[in-house]
């Protein structure tokens, strides 16, 4: 089965753009170059969401995941939800049921959750107990799940890197299924990431291989953040261990990173553009975004 | 044995050992599991040094280098407070005195991140945290060359240290280039290099002639063989660049509740942990170094 293809719209900030202050130019061309979907960012705030689906819709685009914006430096406050601040867990979980109901308006099927750090990160280890974390995590899990399925919406957790989550709560795929389990939650899947996975993981196929089915989305990343093929990542393997789990979910492009003039011309943040005039210093956006649709078409055809 | 060995000190804080405290036990188990020095983690606090030169010289180790504290308040070298990166070169000055005391021939420098990290990218421009880094470096170099201390820069990954400043070896070199100094070259650690480089042992050869010494860690910071680094391939590669100097072993990362003691002196509720035992960690991971020894003949 032919993977679909998506583009996380929050790293389109790398290349100077935001989707969400040109939203019909820039979904145009994911829908030229042949993406079948965009990711769109979770800031509600911010989005004109009926804009958004008038053009996904013309446009014969779908959304299949709404990004969570977690992180401090994403989000721009605290929404740790697994921490002991019991105002940043509330302000988490009120965000999170706020990007619910617009991942629904949008028509997206899944809406993504991380165990963000706090802005002053504890590495390598947290302060308080794992087991304290967990609880906490979980226990906003379940509420988040519970308003996101009489919704429709499939939560996924994506692990990230021991700086960006709390170690030992959510930065390794089998801590992920770890918290499936012990959740008890139907609508909860997992959604790996290369970049972070390349820190955390012995082997990036096997723990593709022991998520399996639990895998229902999946960030296509380079190991450096920068362009495929410019880091280690070894993509031919990653094909094939998603081939040897059936999955046929879609494979979401990040864009790289490029510089820090050409980041700051989205101002501070992913996606949160200050409008910046110099847009002619921006990259050609058609043709970052054509080359990893190309590579991974070719590695999907040539991979058994 | 093909390279000299050393023992990071930072990292017998891993196993819940604090080196200052336990100077002479920590010597004799290094030194019995077959490594030729420790890497003295810098404790400003209690420097210790007669007695670790007492200890280290009686049982015929090595202390290569100094490892600097460098995520210590107020040691930032780039950032925009002036008073700030003052008090950072006068700590590196002390530090480099800590050297000459130890007979350490490197100084370890690092340029950490503000406490609030700022990712994806520095809120300064890079290029005036770059101004800022070399002229600090630059007094810091003269300082050591007087007293024939070499500085050892280490790049980190884009989280603990400024985004694409110092994250690379390339991006390393480009600041060393302009300091025009001769003591000062590279010091790569595999954990590091995982993150910010496309190929560890491509890199290793780029810049073969200024790495002056070496962090053998892994890609999870956990035991050696436990990540995907590929200590064969590396260490075959810094063999095949005929390189002289010290291989650092970074000790793996235990648990929670003992780096916690031994970092933060937070202690959870109950018993405090037991350490980890220092003398199989040591053993442990000087056999996995000898086996990949062999292997690459």
């Amino acid at each position: 089965m032919a993977y679909k293809y998506t583009v996380v719209c929050d790293t389109l900030g790398f290349l100077g753009y935001d989707v969400l202050e040109q939203p019909e130019e820039i979904l145009k061309a994911i829908k030229d170059v042949g993406y079948d979907g965009a990711d769109l960012p979770g800031a509600p705030d911010r989005a004109d969401t009926k804009q958004l689906r008038r053009i996904m819709d013309t446009l014969e685009l779908e959304v299949p995941e709404v990004l969570g914006a977690w992180a401090y430096f994403h989000g721009g406050e605290d929404r740790d939800l697994a921490g002991d601040n019991e105002e940043a867990r509330e302000r988490g979980i009120k965000y999170a049921k706020k990007a619910i109901d617009y991942s629904v308006e949008l028509g997206a099927s899944f809406f993504e959750i991380c165990a963000a750090q706090p802005p002053i990160y504890q590495v390598p280890f947290p302060k308080l107990p794992i087991g304290t974390l967990k609880k906490n995590f979980i226990d906003a899990l379940q509420g988040i799940c519970l308003y996101a399925e009489e919704r429709g919406i499939t939560i996924l957790l994506e692990p990230l890197n021991c700086y960006e989550a709390y170690p030992g709560i959510l930065t390794t795929i089998n801590e992920a299924l770890d918290i499936i389990e012990e959740s008890g939650m139907k609508n909860l899947g997992i959604q790996p990431d290369i970049f972070h996975m390349n820190v955390s993981e012995g082997s990036i196929p096997d723990a593709i291989r022991a998520a399996g089915e639990k895998i229902k989305h999946f960030h296509m990343n380079e190991t450096n953040h920068r362009e495929h093929g410019t880091g280690h990542a070894d993509y031919p393997a990653i094909i094939k261990a998603l081939k040897d789990i059936n999955y046929n979910g879609y494979i979401a492009f990040y864009m790289p990173f490029t510089t820090q003039e050409i980041f700051n011309m989205t101002g501070e943040g992913y996606g949160q553009s200050s409008g910046d005039e110099r847009e002619f210093k921006r990259p050609d956006l058609r043709a970052y975004l054509e080359r990893p649709l190309r590579l991974f078409k070719e590695l999907e055809a040539n991979v058994k | 044995m093909v390279f000299k060995y050393s023992v990071s000190g930072l990292t017998l804080g891993f196993l819940g050992y604090d080196f200052s405290e336990e100077t002479e036990p920590i010597l004799n188990a290094i030194k019995s599991a077959g490594f030729d020095g420790i890497d003295v983690f810098d404790n400003p606090n209690n420097r210790n040094t007669e007695q670790i030169r007492r200890v280290a010289d009686s049982l015929n180790l090595e202390v290569p280098e100094v490892l600097g504290n460098w995520g210590g308040d107020g040691r930032d070298l780039a950032g925009g407070d002036e008073d700030t990166r003052k008090k950072a070169v006068e700590y590196a000055k002390e530090t480099i005195d800590y050297c000459v005391d130890l007979n350490s021939t490197f100084l370890g420098f690092c340029l950490p991140q503000p406490s609030v990290t700022e990712a994806p990218i520095s809120v300064m421009p890079v290029e005036t945290l770059k101004s800022n880094l070399i002229d600090g470096l630059k007094e810091i170099c003269a300082y050591a060359a007087e007293r024939k201390v070499t500085v050892a820069v280490e790049p980190l990954n884009c989280y603990e240290s400024y985004p694409c400043l110092m994250n690379t070896l390339n991006e390393t070199m480009n600041v060393i280039k302009e300091l025009n100094c001769d003591n000062i070259g590279l010091q790569p650690d595999v954990f590091h290099m995982n993150v910010g480089e496309k190929s560890i042992t491509d890199a290793i050869k780029t810049f073969q002639d200024h790495i002056v010494t070496f962090h053998m860690n892994e890609t999870n910071h956990f035991k050696l063989g436990t990540g995907h680094a590929d200590v064969k391939g590396i260490m075959s590669t810094l063999k095949e660049i005929g390189f002289s100097g010290y291989m650092t072993v970074y000790l793996p990362l235990m648990t929670r509740e003992l780096f916690n003691m031994a970092f933060r002196g937070i202690v959870d509720e109950g018993a405090p942990p037991v350490k980890a035992n220092l003398e199989a960690v040591l053993t442990e991971t000087m056999e996995y170094i000898k086996c990949v020894e062999v292997e690459i003949g």
